[in-house]
């Protein structure tokens, strides 16, 4: 049992290359959940942009509920903070907001490197 | 402890399920609430961990359920995006035990989960020593005293006793009981598990005679119950004038 590892919390520095990657730091026992977790994400973006095609707020106001709480959960605030914003978006059926929020996510998913240690 | 996560989002569920089991605990994931209320007629668990928000029904509702048609004591733990008060009032009056807002914190809820189990069961968890009637169980040496008399048992005879002593009175599925002795990964039959029971009755002496009773309840686990002390004093009496 890991349990050092298991108690680190997650930390976050910005590094200057490359492309500006967000670096999160975790226990090294988190690794493969961390990788499952952003992987289903990503997925994630994908079945919100369909949402949005298809108008389908309640969806999306899902999606972005299981965002903000896992993100929050796994220690990814910046990904719970626009978990929220989307679920608030969603409620307003608002699409711009939505599809603004979903180009942060994917950058953020894409600038997202977690290490383990 | 074994512990029921119902919670539809399998990242939070493999989250949870990770600390706990790296805590010691056995976890069980459910994605919905009626896929945990058809396996509590048949299961057992020491904690349900119930999510509020679901595909199939309500968290609430699964606990309204438990706590009526299964009519089920197992203490729960609510963990919930859930946060205004009058929805952790109506999930307290409901019959939840406690109540978490997500994003929850590890050590917490851990720490929650085992104060969860020790009201549950305040009787047992005393230390590395319980002391039972006629029984003293030392965790440490693994050695269970019966009118001070070490009891010669095999490793999986005293973790069965230990876990019938500490769960008096409570009906305990095949499934628990197969998974907290034998583990998660092991096969084991009903037949080697009977066999075992069998042998932890005659050996610590479960029987009514003895102000005890370790019964089967068929088709689905176990249960041991202290008999009340009245009735052991009156069958000593009885016997003492040979009736």
């Amino acid at each position: 049992m890991n349990q050092i590892g298991a108690l680190r919390q997650p930390t976050h520095r910005r590094q200057a290359e490359p492309k500006e990657a967000l670096v999160v730091e975790f226990g090294k026992d988190m690794e493969a959940l961390v990788e499952r977790f952003l992987h289903r994400k990503r997925t994630d973006v994908v079945a919100l942009r369909n949402a949005l095609q298809e108008g389908d707020y309640e969806r999306i106001a899902n999606l972005a509920h299981d965002l903000k709480g896992a993100g929050g959960a796994f220690g990814f605030s910046e990904l719970s903070l626009l978990g929220r914003k989307l679920m608030q978006a969603a409620g307003a059926a608002d699409g711009e907001d939505v599809e603004s929020l979903l180009e942060r996510l994917e950058q953020y998913l894409v600038r997202v490197q977690p290490i383990f240690s | 402890m074994r512990i029921a996560i119902l919670e539809d989002d399998p990242s939070q569920t493999e989250l949870l399920a990770h600390w706990m089991e790296l805590a010691g605990h056995q976890c069980h994931g459910f994605d919905r609430g009626n896929a945990l209320l058809r396996a509590l007629e048949q299961e057992t668990f020491d904690v349900l961990v119930l999510d509020w928000n679901l595909p199939d029904t309500t968290g609430v509702e699964v606990l309204r359920r438990v706590r009526e048609r299964l009519r089920s004591a197992t203490p729960v733990l609510f963990v919930t995006a859930r946060h205004r008060e009058d929805e952790v009032v109506l999930a307290l009056r409901e019959g939840a035990d406690d109540y978490m807002v997500k994003p929850v914190r590890r050590l917490e809820l851990l720490a929650r989960l085992e104060a969860l189990t020790r009201r549950a069961r305040p009787r047992v968890d005393q230390g590395e020593v319980l002391e039972l009637d006629c029984f003293r169980v030392d965790t440490q040496t693994r050695t269970i005293f019966r009118d001070d008399q070490p009891l010669e048992l095999t490793a999986k005879d005293f973790d069965l006793s230990v876990l019938f002593l500490r769960n008096i009175g409570r009906l305990l599925s095949r499934g628990h009981i197969r998974e907290m002795v034998w583990g998660s990964n092991a096969v084991v039959t009903s037949r080697t598990l009977d066999t075992h029971v069998s042998r932890i009755r005659n050996k610590l002496g479960l029987t009514p005679e003895n102000s005890w009773r370790l019964s089967a309840v068929y088709r689905y686990g176990y249960r041991l119950e202290q008999l009340a002390t009245a009735v052991r004093k009156q069958q000593a009496g009885a016997l003492a004038l040979g009736t």
